[in-house]
Parts: C-alpha cells; structure tokens; sequence
C-alpha cells in the first residue's frame, strides 16, 4: 500500500512539475475605515501574538452588527503595537494599554485619532497590563510592580505605587482598589510571591493591605455591592485555576473552577478552559451567596472554541467572549455575542486574540 | 567540569602519543579515498541523488562570505537569518525547518539537543574546505546510523593539509568590514613523519554590530539604529590525522567554541526600551574517527564527547530581585562503529551502530534533569553498475527517556525506511534519480522540558520525502569548461507537526500540524573560458515551494503556505577572472512570505533582491602568497527583514587580506 502510494506520488509528481502554477490566495481586503462615533458599540483589544507587533482594536456597531478592524492604524497612521491588553472609554477619550511596547495609547472617543502616547520614562516602572478608570482619574497596573495614577487633563503619570510583583488585572469595590499579584515571571520558584491581592486607598493612593488568596491571581471583578471575585491561575500543575470571593471584611471564600469571569448586577458569569480541557464549562453564580444560578448559562453549536476575553453589556446585560480560532493562537479571532439569557447572536470576526472587551 | 578536563587531556594525550611515536606508514594516503566525505572531484554534482557540494576554494569567484551564505547558494537550502553580525544562522531545506537538518561536523553529527539546530553562523569559511549537502537518500552508504536519522545532511568538512613541496603550511589573514567588525584567521599545520599531520587553528571576531535601518510603522517611516547588538567571540581546532598502520587511519578533532552576545531582540514598535538581554555560549567537543579499509571490508569507529553551556541574562523590574540568569548545560556522549562490506564489484552492504547519550540542566526548580539514551541501528544496501546505482536502508532508532523528578515521556521506538535509485541510460551525463524516504525528528530537550512550556507527551514529527530528479553535465577543454543542470520536483509531508501555542503568558507545544510542500529546485553552472586568460563562471539556483498547512479543514488557515516560505526564490553568481582584478557580482532573491500562518496582509514579509559585489586578487610571491578581497554587500541599500522585526543590515563593506606561507 505504502509503496504504491509512494508510486504514485512520484508519478504525480512528475506531472505536476510540468505544470507549474502558482495560486496566491493572499486575502488583499480593502481598508477597513473606522467608524465615526459609536457610543453603542463594543470596543475590542486583539492582544496580537507577543513579539510580532500585531496588537489591534477591533469596534463592532452594535446598531448595524458590522465590525471594523485594524481600527487603530486606520485613524492614526501607526500600529498599535505588541500585545494590546485592555481599555477603558471614559469622557471624551479611550485609553489602551499596550504592555510589550510599553505604552498607554490615549485617543479620541469620536474620531479614534491619537491624543497621546503615554510612555513611562525610561528606568522608572513599565509594561502596562489593565487600565481602569474612577473618579476622573486612570489607573493601570504595571507589569513591573506597581500601579499608575494618570490625570486625564495633564494625561500625565503623576504618581505610582508599589505593589507585587507583576500586578494583573484591578477593580474598584467600596472606594478601594483591589489589584491581583501574579509573580507570574517567577516560575522558576513556584510564584512563592503570588499570592495576594493588594487593597488600595484611593484618597491617598496607598496600600493598606495584601489580602491573602491561592497562587498566581490574575482576574478581578466585582458587583454593585462590593463583593470581589478573583480568579488564581494556580501553577499549571496540581493547582487549578481557581475563583474566590472577597467579602467586604476581607474574608476569602472559594466559589469554584474557572479561568475567565465578568460581573453584571448580582450575576458573575465564569468561562473555565483551563489548558488542555476537553470540555469548557460556562457556570454563572449569584455574587451575592456563592450559589451556582446557571450550569450552563450559554448551550448549543455556536460555542467559543478557546476563550480568551469576556465581558458583559452594562447597559443590555448581553454577554461577549472573546477566543481564538481553535489552537490557531496566532490567527484572526472572534468575538461571539450573546443575550442576557444566553440565546446566541452573532460572531464577528476579529483580531488575533480579543482579550480586552470594553463598553 | 572535571570529566571534561579528564576528556580533554585523554585526547591531548592521545594526540602527544601518537605525535611521539610517529607513523611508519609506507602507504601513500591517496590511496585510500576521505572518511565519509567523497574527495572532492571534478564534478560539483555528484553523478546520483539529490546531493550537492560547494568548494570552500570558489568562495571568491561566487562572492560568498560566510558558511550561512555558501550554504544560501545550495538548491533546496535557506537559511533563517535573524540579522546583525553574530546573530543567530539555522539551514532550513525545503520549508522543513532546522531541527530537521542533521548537520554533520568532519563525519559526526553536531548536537544541540536543547534547541534541536545548529547555529552555522559559528563555523568559519576558513576552517573548512567543502560544504556538501544531501537531501533524501544518500548514495555512500559508509556512515553512522545518525547520518540517516534526518529528511538532509549538512556536511562540513574541514580542510586537509597539501604536502607537495614543504612540510608544513602556515595561514594568516584579517577581515575587517563594517559595524566595527574585526575577524582576523590564523593556523599552522605540520606534517610527521610520511603522512601524518596535526594542524592548529583560530579565529576571532568582534563587533560593535550597531547599524542604521528604516522602520515602518503603519504609514510612518523613521530611521533608527540597531542597538544593543555588540558581539565578541572565538573559535579554536586541534585537528589531526594519523596512520595507525597503512590500511588504519585516525582522525582526531578538538573544537572550542565560546561568544559574547548582546541580543537586540525583534524590534517592538511604540518602544523606546531598550533590550538588555546577554547570552554567553561556550561549546566544546573533541571527537575520533578510526577507519580501517582491507580488499572488501571497510570499519568505520567514531567517539564523542560534546559539551555545550550557555547563560541567559536579563535585567528588569518585572522579573524577580529585577534579574533573571539561567544556565543551561548539555552533554552528549556518542559512539558509533559502522561495517561495510564489498560483496563484489556490484553488491556492497554496511551495518551502522550508534549509542548516543544525551542529559540536560539549567537552574531552576522546574529541571528535572532530563537524560536520553539513543540506540540507532542502519542496515543499508547498495547495488550498483556503470548505468545504474540503488540504495535501500532502513534505520530502527529506540530512544529511552529519564528524568530525576516526576514522569517521564514514553519511550519511542521506530523503524525508518529509505531507498533511492539513480539511473545513466545514456553514454553521456545525464542522470534521472528517484527517492523516497520516511523519517522523524524528536522533540528537543526545550520542547520536553523546558521551565513551564516543556509538554513530556509530546510525539516525534514525521515527515515523508518523495524525490525525482535529473542532472546533465559535460566537461570538456572548448571555451565551455563545464555546464551542469540540475532539476528536482519533491513532495514531503510533516505530520504531527510541533507547533508552538501560548497559554497565558507562556508557550508550549502540541502536536497537531500537517503540512504539504510540493516543490522544485533547479540548479546550474557554467564555466566559460572567454580567452586564454580570462573565464566566466556562472552559477544559478531557482526553488519553488508550495507548503500548505492542511492540518485542518475547517480552520481559515487550511490550504494557507506555511510561515517564511517563499513561493518563489533563488540566487545567482557571474565572475569574471582575469589576470588583473577579478570580479563577481551575486543576486539573491526572495519572493514573499508570510511571519504568522495565517496569510493575511498583515503578516506578509516584503520580498527582496540583495546583491553584492566581490573583487578579489591573488598574488604569488617566492615564499609565500597573498589574497587581497574585497566584498560590498547588498550593494542597493535595500532594507529588507529574512525573519520580521529582525531588520537587516542596508549596504556594507568587507575587506580581507591574506598570507598563505
């Protein structure tokens, strides 16, 4: 059998090479213009593959269910840069945190031109990872160790503390900043100082206190009523990615498995694909109690295959997740679309990996 | 460190003994033909299957400057090239990529069982005297068992010493060129007795590396300089040769390699950082060879010892106490013993056995100090006649996994076939050959075990050859001195393909990609003597190469050509000898490709035509003899990338003279 496939392959072969034809399949789509302004429109961060530059932002209107991509490099004329995380609208701007090129990209909300390109100072911390913003200032937490306060009028880093090392995802919950210490690039000793979520006095911007949880959080949210939920990665090994309630004395109670989350009212909806899962979970629990509301709060064929972002509308309560295509990390994604009570909408094509879904 | 030192002096001590005791060989060494490498001939195409060689000796007259450039030059071969001058060089043959090219070191394998390829960018032109290249099949079937464990085999072969009227040969030059690049070459050799030598040889190079590129970002153009980039490195060879007895020969070899490396890394738009990560690499490796040729039985021994460290630095507040330095170590300790016999004029059979032993560490609680047992065992088989030659081999391999800490990857075991046929129906040369080959390669060590990434299930990737081809070549003493035209179309598969994922902020592999690349390679030469003084040498390569990702159907990426694969590419070189300055100009040219798998727009790489110049001159003095070179490269300015955000160095010099005593 395998011989006279061998056979027959040299045979075609041959044929082949007389006829020499070159097809190039090479998509050459014309430029994606951005939007005007879209105040009912998802805006999304496609993180790109690390170390290829291919961070972009991707808008869907969500009058015309139309998505434009490469949004970014259309308005400014530059590229976004290396691993695009997440942003935040606020006032008459967006802010875009960009960790592998260092910047924090300010552009306008209506026209998506660049306003500034914030650039910690060369020696002092870097490597933006989340941004939030509250009470007319951003905040964003620095791969290096430490959280920024920007003023959005000087758009300025005026100050920055210390936290842990390598600080992930943050929330706001009674007046406070909670911030997730990961150690993530401390695998060479088990993430021994990964294991907290630092408390943040916002009046004085100072930490009051390291809140213990399981190894390697990365994920933070919170509800209407204070509650904060973090997600620990755990170590890729014996301890799986895990979500915890913080209550508001500090108490940390674990809820269950998963390794992405959004908060809407008293509803916090979990996607759990840890890596190499055959199966991906999507449970939603009641903030309030802990109890599980929903086994499966979306079902059916039109799944994400490999979540990588989430969020949900505060406005409609709808649901978006963002995933790669399969294992194919380092291709265009999707950003699938649910209702509130789970019914499948849309998927729109994306960047390569929509982690950051902002409102 | 201590078995290396006791490693080191047995084979000083070896060499010191033999060099004492001196041959009495009474045989002249031509009489017996090279070990494994087949003496350099007339012929550049050997007369079967899908090999090629260069003579290091036509580096001038094809304008090449270095190991990674010669081997550019052979159809079927690429070279991954991450820029700047000691940056890092890997083969890549026919879209397979470099752990899939065994790259062979005067007749043993080089082994970098961490990263599973070879960096040629450390070998120096000077130290060697061909480059031969075999795709498939190869027809000399006096090997070790490792040289048929890869789709191609890389030779490097170093020089030997010419006798003829001295006993000794003595080398000295200087390169210099821009960049602040300074690479002087120094060795001695003496011959003993009637036909042993030992030859002593070295090399340095330093550079600053820093050189001026443009960025595109989006629609804005800016001009910035490479930084980070300075590289200081030596390489040193004790080599020698002795006749244990006429028909016994051995050949020893020590080789020491270390570097200094500031890493620019890939450039990152919107950034002013600068990269600020160093290795350190060191290498050491001391091999022999014995071979014994009686009336129809040639035995072939080998030994090796090879040691590698290297040291990555990195500075950061995002990493631990700001800093992080890994060392990582690797040792492999090889012996091989292969027997040929000649039944008769036609038949000849070779049974190769090699025991390879592998164990890596680096610092860090995740090392589970990894070791390899590797058995592998060639039984091939060769007819052959004036108008025909046949080889079939087939090659078990058992590869036995340990590890201090935790479980341990399975075990593997395989048989590989492989056979070829060549045929010359006609009194002339023009030969058509045909070969089929099925192979694998392991996982590396990084793909295994690497700190978090390291995934232990993973499985070889298989790949399967299908080869035909034909070459035509006539030599003659008219105006055309030679022509030779060669042609191959090829179809391989890779199964199981490993490919790299993220998972968090890490990597890690799985199995999963198939790939199918249908491809063609052509090939000519051609040498003109235009007047009684003066000649043309012509020299082209044209590859085609369709390699499409088919791993899956229902992904946007089936049927997409796989990354930093060029449909289309090839090279060329005219020189023109004379008795005053001799010229030649050489052409590169690489169609598009994609950096990512995914071919959208954004991914494509800009194809790019290179071109250089080199006018080179020899001059005979009564003792000695002097080279003078000069070389522009990429003589357009081009700025152009062969791995993106790695841009290359726009036009530059190079000079070099050298004494040859």
């Amino acid at each position: 059998m395998e011989i006279k496939r061998s056979f027959r392959t040299i045979a075609l072969l041959m044929m082949g090479a007389l006829s020499l034809t070159a097809c190039s399949d090479d998509d050459d789509d014309e430029p994606n213009n951005a939007p005007e302004e879209k105040i009912n429109s998802v805006f999304v961060v496609n993180s790109g593959s690390m170390g290829a530059n291919d961070a972009s932002i991707s808008i869907i209107d969500l009058d015309s269910n139309k998505v434009y991509n490469n949004c970014f490099v259309n308005a400014t004329g530059r590229q976004l840069g290396d691993t695009g995380q997440d942003a935040v609208r606020y006032g008459n701007r967006i802010y875009i945190a960009v960790s592998g090129s260092n910047t924090i990209e300010v552009i306008d909300r209506k026209t998506l031109k660049s306003v500034k390109s914030i650039q910690p100072a060369a020696g002092k911390p870097g490597s933006p990872r989340d941004i939030l913003a509250y009470g007319g200032k951003i905040y964003v937490s620095l791969y290096d160790g430490y959280v920024a306060k920007i003023d959005t009028a000087s758009l300025a880093i005026e100050d920055s503390i210390a936290v842990g090392p390598n600080p992930e995802e943050m929330t706001i919950a009674n007046g406070y900043l909670y911030v997730a210490n990961s150690d993530g690039l401390n695998y060479g000793n088990a993430y021994e100082n990964g294991k907290s979520v630092s408390k943040i006095d916002l009046k004085e911007f100072k930490e009051l206190s390291k809140i213990e949880v399981i190894v390697n959080p990365c994920k933070l949210a919170s509800d209407k009523d204070g509650n904060v939920f973090v997600i620990s990665i755990g170590d890729y090994g014996t301890i799986p990615a895990t979500i915890q309630k913080i209550d508001k004395n500090d108490k940390v109670s674990k809820i269950g498995e998963g390794t992405l989350m959004a908060c809407y009212e008293n509803t916090l909806y979990t996607i759990n694909a840890p890596y190499g899962a055959e199966t991906i979970d999507f449970v939603s629990y009641n903030t309030t109690n802990g109890t599980v509301e929903k086994a499966n709060y979306i079902s059916g064929e039109e799944l994400p295959s490999n979540p990588c972002g989430m969020n949900v509308n505060p406005q409609s309560g709808e649901i978006y997740i963002g995933s790669y295509d399969g294992y194919n990390y380092t291709s265009d994604g999707f950003v699938f679309e649910y209702s509130a009570n789970g019914t499948f909408k849309a998927k729109y094509n994306v960047g390569v990996g929509p982690i950051g879904i902002a409102f | 460190m201590d078995k290396i030192k006791l490693t080191c002096f047995f084979t000083l001590l070896s060499i010191q003994f033999l060099f004492g005791k001196g041959p009495d060989s009474t045989l002249p060494p031509t009489e017996i033909e090279e070990v494994v490498v087949t003496a350099p001939g007339e012929n550049p195409m050997p007369t079967t299957h899908t090999t090629q060689s260069i003579e290091v000796k036509e580096s001038e007259r094809k304008g090449i400057t270095s190991v990674p450039n010669a081997i550019r030059r052979m159809a079927g071969a690429d070279i991954k090239d991450y820029g700047g001058i000691g940056g890092l060089k890997t083969i890549s043959v026919r879209s397979l990529g470099a752990k899939h090219t065994t790259v062979t070191y005067d007749g043993i394998a080089l082994s970098d069982c961490q990263s599973g390829q070879i960096d040629l960018g450390r070998f120096s032109l000077e130290q060697l005297s061909q480059i031969r290249l075999s795709i498939g099949e190869d027809d000399n079937i006096l090997h070790t068992a490792r040289h048929y464990a890869s789709p191609s085999v890389l030779e490097l072969q170093s020089a030997s010493p010419d006798y003829t009227d001295k006993d000794y040969n003595a080398q000295g030059k200087l390169k210099a060129g821009s960049f602040g690049m300074i690479n002087p070459f120094a060795s001695f050799d003496h011959k003993i007795g009637k036909a042993n030598w030992l030859k002593v040889s070295a090399d340095y190079l330093r550079a600053d590396g820093q050189y001026p590129y443009t960025l595109k970002n989006g629609n804005i153009k800016t001009e910035e300089e490479r930084k980070h980039t300075a590289i200081e490195s030596g390489h040193a060879e004790i080599n020698g040769k002795f006749y244990l007895s006429p028909r016994t020969q051995l050949t020893a070899k020590n080789y020491y390699f270390t570097s200094d490396r500031e890493l620019p890394g890939q450039v990152i738009l919107n950034n002013a950082k600068e990269n600020q990560e160093t290795t350190q690499d060191q290498n050491f490796f001391t091999q022999l060879q014995l071979r014994t040729d009686w009336e129809r039985t040639t035995l072939l021994f080998n030994g090796k010892f090879n040691w590698a460290a290297c040291r990555y630095y990195d500075v950061g507040r995002q990493y631990p106490n700001g800093e992080v330095n890994y060392n990582y170590f690797q040792r492999e300790w090889y012996g091989n013993s292969t027997i040929r016999y000649k039944a008769n004029k036609h038949f000849s059979f070779a049974q190769a056995f090699d025991y390879t032993f592998n164990s890596y560490n680096f610092n860090a609680y995740t090392c589970v100090y990894p070791k390899r047992h590797t058995l592998q065992d060639a039984l091939s088989g060769k007819y052959e006649n004036r108008w025909l030659t046949t080889t079939a081999t087939l090659l078990g391999s058992y590869f036995k996994n340990e590890v201090e800490t935790g479980e341990k990857p399975k075990d593997q075991k395989r048989i590989s076939p492989a056979c070829a046929v060549a045929v010359r129906p006609f009194p002339f040369d023009l030969y058509f050959r045909a070969s089929y080959k099925d192979i694998f390669r392991m996982p590396t060590f990084n793909e295994l075990y690497f700190n978090q990434i390291g995934v232990k299930n993973l499985n070889p990737e298989r790949s399967k050859q299908y080869n035909v081809g034909a070459t035509y070549q006539v030599h003659s003493e008219k105006a055309i001195k030679s022509f030779t035209l060669s042609a191959d179309g090829y179809y391989n598969e890779v199964k199981d393909k490993i490919v790299v994922i993220p998972r968090m902020i890490f990597w890690s592999f799985i199995n999963m990609g198939y790939v199918e690349t249908t491809g063609i390679d052509v090939m000519s030469q051609c040498e003109v003597k235009s007047s009684t003084r003066t000649s043309v040498l012509l020299s082209a390569k044209y590859a085609y190469q369709k390699a499409v990702d088919k791993t899956d159907k229902a992904s946007a990426l089936y049927g997409d050509q796989i990354p930093y694969t060029p449909l289309h590419s090839g090279n060329g070189s005219l020189a023109f000898e004379n008795p005053y300055l001799n010229i030649s100009y050489n052409l590169n040219v690489v169609g598009k490709r994609y950096c990512l798998p995914q071919n959208k727009k954004e991914n494509r790489v800009a194809p790019y035509a290179e071109h250089g110049i080199t006018a080179y001159k020899q001059v005979k003095f009564k003792h000695f003899e002097t080279k003078l070179r000069g070389d522009i490269l990429n003589l357009t300015d081009k700025q152009y990338e062969v791995v993106k955000w790695y841009p290359m160095p726009r036009r530059s010099y190079q000079a070099s003279v050298e004494f040859i005593f």
